[in-house]
């Protein structure tokens, strides 16, 4: 059972990731999301509200609790608190489009 | 002769990188050290233990309820590595390297206040943990107490002894009534001793730096503790001892962190800034 939930990713193997990062580096100054986080690449996003994203992609955890992939990263951005009820991250209306090219763009952040 | 000196030095430089580098040197716990190695580890460690010792004021340690107190601790914290009179260590510390010491042999050959020094502060590049995060003074003190009556005890005695204790020691945390001003120096110390790092990146604490949690570079000036509490002195004290109650389903664990050393951390986190 625990095998089936192994992420097909490693430090070593960068997930092959869907989306248009360049796109994605638009979207995120577009939704704002500098307002709250620092973001290598984006130069107007110097936020101190939640934490830096550099090296976002090789982080273990999202939101302190979620196995990073680029799914939950997904599921993450989109609804922030369906994952965690209390969190301060917003819902700020992400499409599906719209999330899997921002998470393309996150993933190259390592 | 000058040039010939250090073309050889040079070399050995070199040499020494190139083998470093490649991983020419076994890491490994099955491979012995060598006899000189062990030599120097060894008489490098007593060295530094006796220097740093010499200076501790022994209490008495002869009293019985003491020595007993001392017995509880020890079959609490340290059989499992270093075994008793007819008592093998457990599996995972028979495969250390260097190997967990016979007790018996230490509690002879080592003055008190080495013994005290080596328990509150253990050794780097060993298995042995410092106990003065998670023992105070006293506690230890009967631990010092029970090692020298312990050569004493033949396997009988021992087994007896242990028999006739009610129950097992729990750790006794460093009290906390006599509490000091937060003091950053401190909390970067408490910082290592309770393996921040293993998951965090934290600016001058040298450690893996796993990216398993945020960094926590500028983490003074972020505004949120965990994404949900304002980041306040209070509220980080709170956090840090208790992750789960703040952020259910948080993968930040309860470290046992006591009050003191939860204000000399954040004392030291609000350093980042």
């Amino acid at each position: 059972m625990l095998a089936a939930v192994v992420p097909a990713c490693s430090p070593h193997a960068p997930p092959a990731v869907e989306g248009d990062p360049e796109a994605g580096r638009l979207l995120l100054r577009q939704f704002g999301c500098g307002s709250c986080h620092r973001i290598p690449g984006v130069a107007t996003a110097k936020g101190d509200v939640g934490p830096p994203l550099d090296g976002i992609g090789a982080r273990a955890y999202l939101a302190g609790r979620l196995p990073n992939t680029p799914a939950n990263m997904r599921r993450w951005i989109i609804d922030p608190r369906s994952i965690d009820a209390g969190t301060a991250m917003p819902d700020v209306g992400l499409t599906d489009e719209h999330a899997r090219d921002i998470v393309a763009y996150l993933y190259r952040l390592r | 002769m000058r040039t010939v000196v250090a073309a050889l030095v040079t070399a050995a430089v070199v040499g020494g990188a190139a083998l470093f580098w490649v991983g020419a040197y076994d890491i490994s716990a099955t491979d012995q050290h060598l006899a000189p190695t062990y030599w120097v580890l060894d008489t490098g460690m007593r060295r530094s233990v006796s220097a740093r010792a010499h200076r501790i004021s022994v209490p008495p340690l002869d009293g019985e309820p003491m020595i007993a107190r001392g017995l509880a601790h020890f079959q609490t914290h340290c059989v499992q590595c270093h075994g008793a009179p007819g008592i093998a260590p457990e599996p995972f510390a028979l495969g250390m390297t260097p190997a967990p010491a016979n007790l018996v042999h230490t509690g002879r050959a080592w003055s008190p206040a080495e013994l005290f020094w080596t328990i509150k502060h253990g050794i780097k590049m060993t298995g042995m943990p410092a106990w003065k995060y998670r023992l105070d003074d006293d506690a230890i003190w009967s631990l010092v107490a029970f090692m020298r009556v312990l050569p004493a005890l033949s396997v009988e005695d021992y087994r007896r002894s242990a028999e006739r204790l009610a129950k097992p020691a729990t750790s006794d945390r460093p009290a906390s009534d006599a509490p000091l001003l937060p003091n950053a120096k401190r909390g970067e110390q408490a910082i290592n001793q309770h393996l921040c790092a293993t998951c965090h990146a934290i600016p001058g604490i040298v450690g893996s730096h796993a990216p398993v949690g945020p960094p926590l570079d500028g983490i003074a000036r972020r505004q949120l503790i965990a994404g949900v509490l304002p980041n306040t002195n209070e509220n980080m004290v709170r956090w840090l001892r208790a992750p789960q109650d703040i952020s259910r389903g948080s993968a930040m664990p309860n470290l046992g962190i006591t009050e003191q050393d939860a204000r000399d951390i954040a004392a030291y986190l609000a350093t980042l800034r």
